[in-house]
C-alpha cells in the first residue's frame, strides 16, 4: 500500500525536478537589486531595483542615482557577458581597466568587465542594443530616477539577469558640468560623441533578493525562558497532533 | 533540550509519524505544488517608494546650454541634432568569459568545524522563500550564483526542528577562517573560508545578505537566530555567515 505511493510520489517528486529545470521557469516573479557605485570620478551614488512580471516577459526598472557630476544625458543599459544561451557571472570594472593609461575607464575598456549591451534602459520606444547611442531617449541631469515597466527581456536574459550590470553613461571630465561634444577625445565607440559622453558613470551588478522572510527554525531548541508562551504553544500543537505539525513544517518550519 | 511538555515516547512517536507521513504528504506536495502555485502578492508589489515620483527623469534635462547640439531635448522631440549612432556596439569582449571562474550545482556541504555533512537541494527564493523540508538538509536558492561563480551564493538551513538541534544548529560556532567546502555529484569542489557573520531582524534583512560583495565568489549560509516567537512559529531574526572562495 505505502511503497507504490511512495515510488509514486518519488517519480512525481523527479519529475518535478526534471521539469522544473528549463530556464524559463525560474524567473518569473523575481526581484533583483544592485547597488551602484561610481566610475572614472563621477561622484556618484545610486541603486537599482528590477521587478520581473509574473508571465516572465518583461520587467520594471528602476534605477536612481544621485550626485552625477555630468549635467547631460546619461546612456544606460543593463550589460552582461554572454556566449551562446549562457551568462557569464563577471563583475564591473576599476580603475584597473583603464587599459591604455589616460585616466578614464572608457564604455569598451569597461566592457572587458561587464560586458556588452543587452537591454537599453531608454525612456520609450526600443530597448534593445539597436538603442545603445541613442542619447535623446535616455534620462539627463545631475540625478536620474527612472522607472520604466514593460520592458522586454530578451530570453537568453530570462534566468540570468542576476549575472547583469547595470551601467549609466556619462562624466564630466573637465568640471565645466557639461558635455563637450568638441572633446579631443572621441568615445570608444563612435566618433560622433566625445569621450566623456560614453564613459561609465556607475555600475552595479544585479543579485536577486528575498522578498519575504526566511523560515528556518521550529523552536525546538529555543529557551523557554526567552518567551513565556512557548511551552503552551507546543503543548497546543502536540495536542492538534501530526496533522497540524505536517502543516506547521510545511508552511512555516 | 527537550521539554518537559514532551515525554521521550510521544516525541518518538511524532517524530516517525512526522517523517513517515511528510515523505509521502509534505515532501511530494511541496514538490510538485510549491514550485506552480502562484507567488503570493508581496513578490509582485510594484518598485519601491524611492520611484513613485520617478516617472520620466527629464526633469533635470534643461542646462547642458553651451553645446545646444547635445541639449537632451524632451521625451517626445525628435533626436535630431544628438546622432543616435552605431547600433549595438558590441566591442567584443566577451571572449574573456572564459577566464571567469565557473562555478558547480551544489549537491553536498561539509563544515567539519561544527560537524555538518549534509545533502544540499534546490529552493527557489521566489515569493515566501523555500526551506528543506528535511531539518536535515541545506537547501540553495538557485536564482543565485553558484557556489565558485563570481558573486554570492546562498544556502539555507534550519536551526532547529520542532524537537531539536537541525543541520545548522551549531553555525554561530564558526570562526573566521573556518572552511566550508560545497560538491556536485562528480565531487567536483569549491571550498570557502568564513569572513564574518551577522544577526538581523526578519523585518529589516539588510540587501547585503544577498547583494553583490565583491569580485570574488562567495558562499552566505542563512539560518534562524534570535528568540522565538511562539505565536508565530518563528523565530525574529536571521543568522548569517560570509565566506569566500579560498
Amino acid at each position: 500500500m505505502k511503497r507504490p505511493l511512495i515510488a509514486a510520489c518519488i517519480s512525481l517528486a523527479l519529475l518535478g525536478t526534471l521539469l522544473a529545470q528549463p530556464a524559463a521557469a525560474v524567473h518569473e516573479g523575481a526581484v533583483y537589486t544592485g547597488t551602484l557605485s561610481e566610475l572614472n570620478g563621477s561622484g556618484a551614488t545610486g541603486n537599482a531595483k528590477i521587478t520581473v512580471s509574473q508571465d516572465g516577459e518583461t520587467m520594471a526598472v528602476v534605477i536612481n542615482g544621485r550626485n552625477l557630476n555630468l549635467d547631460g544625458p546619461h546612456a544606460m543599459h543593463l550589460h552582461g557577458k554572454v556566449d551562446g544561451d549562457t551568462v557569464a557571472a563577471s563583475t564591473c570594472p576599476t580603475m584597473a581597466e583603464d587599459a591604455d593609461g589616460d585616466g578614464i575607464v572608457t564604455v569598451v575598456e569597461g566592457a572587458v568587465k561587464y560586458g556588452s549591451v543587452q537591454v537599453s534602459l531608454t525612456t520609450e520606444g526600443d530597448t534593445s542594443g539597436d538603442s545603445a547611442l541613442d542619447v535623446p531617449r535616455y534620462p539627463a541631469g545631475t540625478t536620474i530616477n527612472y522607472n520604466r515597466s514593460g520592458i522586454d527581456i530578451p530570453d537568453v536574459l530570462k534566468p540570468n539577469l542576476s549575472k547583469l550590470h547595470v551601467v549609466v553613461h556619462g562624466v564630466d571630465e573637465n568640471g565645466n558640468g557639461t558635455l563637450d561634444m568638441d572633446q579631443t577625445e572621441r568615445s570608444s565607440l563612435t566618433d560622433d560623441l566625445p569621450r566623456e559622453g560614453t564613459a561609465p558613470a556607475l555600475c552595479g551588478t544585479l543579485t536577486v533578493q528575498a522578498t519575504a522572510p526566511i523560515q528556518t527554525g521550529a523552536g525546538g531548541t529555543a529557551d523557554a525562558t526567552s518567551d513565556g508562551s512557548l511551552a503552551f504553544g507546543l503543548g497546543l500543537a502536540a495536542i492538534a497532533g501530526v496533522a497540524l505539525s505536517i502543516r506547521r513544517r510545511d508552511e512555516q518550519a | 533540550m527537550s521539554k518537559p511538555e514532551f515525554g521521550p515516547s510521544s516525541l518518538i512517536t511524532r517524530r516517525g509519524l512526522v517523517a513517515g507521513l511528510g515523505l509521502v504528504l509534505a515532501g511530494c506536495g511541496s514538490t510538485l505544488t510549491e514550485r506552480t502555485t502562484a507567488l503570493p502578492p508581496s513578490a509582485t508589489s510594484p518598485p519601491n517608494a524611492d520611484a513613485a515620483t520617478a516617472a520620466t527623469a527629464t526633469e533635470a534635462a534643461s542646462s547642458v546650454g553651451a553645446q545646444p547640439t547635445v541639449t537632451p531635448p524632451p521625451a517626445a522631440v525628435e533626436p535630431t541634432t544628438v546622432p543616435a549612432t552605431a547600433p549595438n556596439p558590441t566591442p567584443s569582449p566577451d571572449s574573456t568569459i572564459a577566464d571567469l571562474p565557473t562555478g558547480i550545482e551544489p549537491t553536498r556541504i561539509v563544515i567539519a568545524a561544527i560537524g555538518v555533512d549534509a545533502p544540499i537541494i534546490r529552493l527557489d527564493i521566489r515569493g515566501e522563500p523555500e526551506v528543506p523540508e528535511d531539518f536535515a538538509d541545506v537547501g540553495w536558492y538557485h536564482q543565485t550564483r553558484l557556489p565558485g561563480e563570481i558573486g554570492p551564493a546562498v544556502v539555507a538551513g534550519h536551526i532547529d526542528s520542532q524537537s531539536g538541534p537541525a543541520v545548522f544548529y551549531r553555525l554561530n560556532e564558526l570562526t573566521n577562517g573556518d572552511e566550508i567546502t560545497v560538491s556536485d555529484s562528480t565531487s567536483e569542489s569549491r571550498t570557502f573560508a568564513v569572513t564574518s557573520s551577522g544577526q538581523y531582524s526578519k523585518d529589516a534583512l539588510p540587501a547585503e545578505v544577498f547583494g553583490f560583495g565583491g569580485p570574488n565568489p562567495e558562499l552566505r549560509l542563512i539560518t534562524c537566530g534570535g528568540t522565538f516567537d511562539a505565536e508565530s512559529g518563528h523565530y525574529r531574526d536571521n543568522f548569517v555567515v560570509y565566506a569566500s572562495e579560498v
